[in-house]
């Protein structure tokens, strides 16, 4: 019994699950159960048999505990053993495809600036695989990044950020993409804004994702998406709302769940992987922030988040 | 005169890609398409900067790092490691060897990877 305590900690750690989903634990709760179940039928057959009836019982009850415990156990294994191969192979295959992405990314650019060479045809295709290999590995980043995140891989800095340089640096590179949709993508930060707690390389996906959706759904209207940023005591609340299609009742309790894509985003046929939200909250989660929405069908959405300000401000730069 | 950049990486791709441009760009430039042959090449030559990728066949680029650091003819020689993936157990290893910068391939374009090489070697 010791042994299978100190045991199914390790378990549960290597499957990076929760205690109610390791298979250990289901077990020892399962023998708990049967001891309750056996009790239970003896006191209950006392009152009515004599012990010729109540052995029998007892021992038939146990017999059925046992057996549906162990198929229950054992089918709890599997899916945990199943999920951790499946982290595996995603880490895996993502990170052996970035090679070959990475090496058709470069040659398309190095293709690109010898344009003197390249008549307006093969320009027009390269432009085709430059796009499409781009989403190809934002595909790839996303699914290793959700495999690092399943396995706790991660170590997040806790580093002074400039949040609204960061901002502003994101919105800049996403203009290109806001315009091809008729978008205006508008900043609102506040002034004098304290830098927050977190890592930047991360926080710029979370920033990237919140403002690539708001581009990508507000769909074909064009419109505004506003980007905010304030300071509210001793957090910092960063906004971004669209005038996009909207987020149905139904959808809104699964937004954050991985691979969950809304039924809008499958009508319209808007491009996306189901991953970015879901990587979003793991991130403002570690980091020690809050993130949700608020959203209203055919009038637009806003996700925000909040992080903690850093402690000890780094003099800013200007 | 034309500074010397020794380029250590086993993709072809990638060394016809940023290596020609780097030879456009005017600098002398040595390339090795495995460890060994890589670290064969610091010993032999003298070089400005050594690009150098972290995955190599015979021999790691993590231990190459560490010849480079320990020879006192090329421990001052600037290094910037080349990974396809950021904050790794090696990248925190050869920030503590001691490297000028680290490039994650899939977030650098060529121009941003040549500008940082230029960079790193004006200072």
């Amino acid at each position: 019994m010791i042994r299978i305590d100190i045991g199914f900690y390790k378990d549960c750690k290597r499957y990076n699950i929760s205690l109610w989903e390791c298979p250990t634990f289901v077990f020892i709760l399962m023998g708990f159960l049967e001891i309750v179940v056996m009790l239970g039928t003896f006191v209950v057959g006392q009152k009515y048999f004599g012990p010729e009836v109540i052995i029998p019982a007892v021992f038939v009850a146990a017999v059925i505990i046992f057996i549906s415990g162990g198929i229950i156990v054992k089918n709890f294994e599997k899916l945990a053993e199943t999920n951790r191969l499946k982290s595996e192979f995603v880490s895996i295959v993502s990170h052996q495809l970035r090679s070959p992405i990475n090496a058709i990314k470069w040659s398309v650019e190095f293709l690109n600036k010898h344009t003197g060479k390249i008549d307006s045809i093969e320009a027009k295709y390269l432009d085709l695989i430059e796009q499409n290999n781009t989403k190809m590995l934002k595909l790839v980043t996303d699914l290793l990044n959700v495999s690092r995140l399943d396995k706790g891989e991660i170590q997040f800095k806790n580093e002074p950020v400039e949040i609204d340089t960061l901002i502003r640096k994101v919105a800049k590179s996403l203009e290109p993409l806001a315009a091809s949709r008729n978008v205006k993508i508008k900043l609102d930060l506040d002034e004098n804004l304290q830098q927050v707690k977190g890592d930047e390389l991360y926080l710029n996906i979370v920033i990237n994702n919140f403002i690539d959706n708001a581009i990508k759904y507000s769909k074909d209207k064009g419109g505004k998406v506003r980007v905010r940023a304030r300071q509210e005591d001793s957090r910092i609340r960063v906004e971004v709302e669209d005038e996009g299609v909207g987020i149905g009742e139904k959808d809104k309790k699964l937004i954050f769940s991985k691979f969950f894509r809304g039924s809008n985003a499958k009508q319209e046929q808007i491009d996306g992987t189901g991953l970015g939200l879901f990587i979003g909250q793991s991130i403002i989660k570690n980091l020690g922030g809050k993130i949700s929405f608020h959203s209203k069908l055919g009038e637009g959405t806003t996700f925000w988040f909040t992080l903690p300000v850093a402690t000890s401000p780094k003099a800013r730069g200007k | 005169m034309a500074k010397t950049i020794l380029f250590i990486e086993d993709e072809v791709a990638l060394q016809q890609t940023l290596g020609e441009l780097l030879k456009e760009e005017g600098f002398n430039l040595l390339q090795a398409y495995d460890g060994e042959e890589g670290l064969k090449m610091t010993k032999e030559n003298k070089v400005d900067l050594i690009l150098l990728d972290i995955i190599l066949p015979k021999k790691r680029g993590l231990d190459i790092l560490e010849e480079i650091k320990k020879d006192s003819k090329t421990t001052n020689v600037p290094v910037i490691v080349f990974t396809n993936l950021e904050d790794t157990k090696d990248i925190s290893r050869a920030m503590e060897l001691g490297i000028a910068a680290y490039i994650v391939k899939a977030n650098y374009t060529l121009d941003d990877t040549v500008k940082k090489i230029k960079e790193t070697l004006s200072k």
